[in-house]
């Protein structure tokens, strides 16, 4: 079998995974391996070659410090194991994986794994179909029955795992995610139940390095535009950030939730690559707090001043006077100017 | 399949650029994250020279290739290296870059064997964060890693005098060559350990 980009397909297999109940254990999740071409496979085959474009979130396995990931370690045997049978035998470890993380909100679910070679990288893509709940009292025939289901809603609600590597006992640590349910114009977090309790992987930035690498997109940015109006939309986003907490976010996200679509496309530009420019953080707080902090200054007569701490340097000259004291100087245009006055007792 | 040493040292070749500027931008996101803590005294990297990297390629075990593919199986073509002052600082740095990176080993190297003293340090194999490396992606040549080790200043020291001897570890010394190097290696231990001692806590 062959997709339409030129994988040649060595494995496709399809399990019916409901939501896990104890009294079931053990439980035998129904399966089956496709092995001609039919729709079901044109429908599939679609999916998985469009998968790399389609999954903005890059994800990396976790690991116990040893280099060991029983997910990771399941679909490296299946890519490595030339038999249809042995290759069957570890992904029903994975559809089992995926039926002990599953619960009655997750729902029913048509688990898929498919495997392509192409020239010398192997890709495998992982994908639940979410399907209704009628479906799990219909019988024995259930995977055929849930199958044309959900093909023929051609459901837009499916999670999706790809994994493209060089086949090697090292390889197979990165891969990339998306979750079909996430609207492109919200912020919201990636599926925990498929990325971190299905998957056992995580984002592959980590929360400082990926607010770190956005606070210096949007510095070079702020530092490169004259334009004071782009400069207070942006800083205006960033401050509005600044008070949400944990929050998932892409630069993407953070351009269509706060700025306009021309500050957008240079940021774009700036971040240098797509995959930054979508890569999924969690906002670390503390480098946040460090990379767009504020400065206090204290001066003589009572006088204070906050300054950006990003914008210190380029607004604030300090020079030394005689006695060995400092002396600042502030400047820049002037945008308000607002008198501060205590309300007396009368007035409360 | 045999490792081809001329096919290996060509596709070595064609990527040294490109594995020396992600070695350095490696090395400038950790000069940016450890530039508030106390004690560092550098951060540096390297990619591994062609030589070493095919001396490793063309390793065997039991008459099979230990590396089968090469570039993705030898997790240290590109390494960085962060020294600090003192042994108590060691732990302070690797929680920092535990927060910045995604790692898959990490290890500390110290001698089994409570009368014996030579190599010491602490090794991470981490990610490489996409910012840094993804304009090169679709390269099946550039690492999905980087070797990153923390040593304090007299393991660094240990470790470059060591290297600059050309000693590799496994390879065969005198009992007297042993007995030096044990012994240097014992009086970085004992300067290291008194110095943590005497180090107000890194605060």
């Amino acid at each position: 079998m062959k997709t339409n980009n030129g994988f040649e397909i060595s494995f496709v297999f399809l399990a019916y995974v409901p939501p896990y109940h104890d009294e079931d254990q053990p439980k035998v999740l129904e399966t089956e391996i496709l092995k001609t071409e039919s729709k079901t496979t044109d429908y599939l085959f679609k999916i998985f070659d469009s998968a790399i474009d389609e999954s903005l979130i890059e994800i990396s396995f976790t690991s116990d410090g040893y280099q060991n990931n029983t997910i990771r370690s399941l679909i490296l045997s299946i890519v490595q194991n030339k038999t249809s049978a042995s290759k069957a035998l570890n992904a029903q470890k994975l559809a089992d994986a995926l039926y002990e993380v599953t619960d009655e909100r997750n729902g029913t679910g048509l688990f898929t794994i498919i495997v392509g070679k192409k020239a010398n990288t192997t890709r495998v893509v992982l994908s639940r179909f979410k399907g209704d709940e009628g479906l799990v009292n219909k019988g024995r025939k259930l995977l055929i029955d849930y199958m044309s289901e959900v093909f023929t809603k051609r459901s837009k609600h499916y999670k999706l795992a790809v994994f493209e590597d060089i086949v090697s006992d090292k390889s197979f640590w990165k891969g990339f995610s998306v979750d079909k349910q996430i609207s492109s114009h919200t912020i919201k977090s990636i599926s925990f139940f498929w990325v971190e309790k299905f998957l056992t992987a995580k984002t592959a930035l980590t929360s400082a390095q990926g607010t770190m690498h956005f606070s210096r997109v949007i510095r070079t940015m702020l530092s490169k535009t004259t334009n004071l109006e782009e400069q207070d939309e942006i800083i205006s986003g960033v401050i509005n950030l600044r008070s949400k907490r944990g929050l998932q976010i892409s630069v993407s996200d953070f351009c269509k939730t706060y700025l306009s679509e021309e500050i957008s496309n240079k940021i774009r530009e700036q971040s240098g690559n797509d995959d930054f420019f979508n890569s999924v953080f969690t906002i670390d707080n503390e480098v946040y707090r460090k990379e767009f902090g504020k400065t206090v200054l204290t001066i003589q007569d009572g006088i204070t001043a906050y300054i950006p701490t990003f914008k210190y340097d380029e607004h604030v000259t300090e020079t030394i006077n005689k006695d060995g004291s400092k002396r600042v100087t502030i400047e820049g245009k002037l945008n308000g100017k607002r008198m501060n006055v205590q309300p007396t007792q009368k007035q409360k | 399949m045999a490792n081809n040493p001329d096919k290996l040292l060509a596709d070595f070749l064609s990527v040294k650029e490109v594995l020396t500027t992600i070695a350095i931008r490696i090395e400038d996101n950790l000069q940016e994250i450890v530039r508030d803590l106390k004690h560092v005294d550098r951060v540096q990297s390297r990619i591994k020279e062609e030589g070493s990297f095919l001396k490793k390629a063309l390793k065997k075990e039991k008459d099979k290739w230990k590396y089968k593919v090469p570039f993705k199986e030898i997790q240290d073509l590109i390494g960085a290296r962060i020294v600090v002052y003192y042994k108590n600082d060691v732990e302070v740095v690797k929680e920092e870059i535990k927060r910045f990176f995604n790692l898959v080993e990490h290890k500390t190297f110290v001698q089994d064997d409570v009368a014996k003293f030579g190599y010491e340090g602490f090794h991470m194999i981490c990610f490489i964060p996409s910012p840094i490396y993804s304009d090169h992606k679709a390269n099946s040549l550039i690492p999905d890693f980087f070797e990153l080790q923390i040593k304090t200043l007299y393991q660094h020291a240990w470790s470059q005098a060591n290297h600059g001897l050309g000693y590799k570890p496994g390879a065969e010394l005198t009992y007297d060559e042993e007995r030096k190097l044990a012994f240097i290696a014992a009086q970085s231990w004992g300067a290291d350990s008194i110095l943590s001692e005497l180090d107000v806590p890194n605060k």
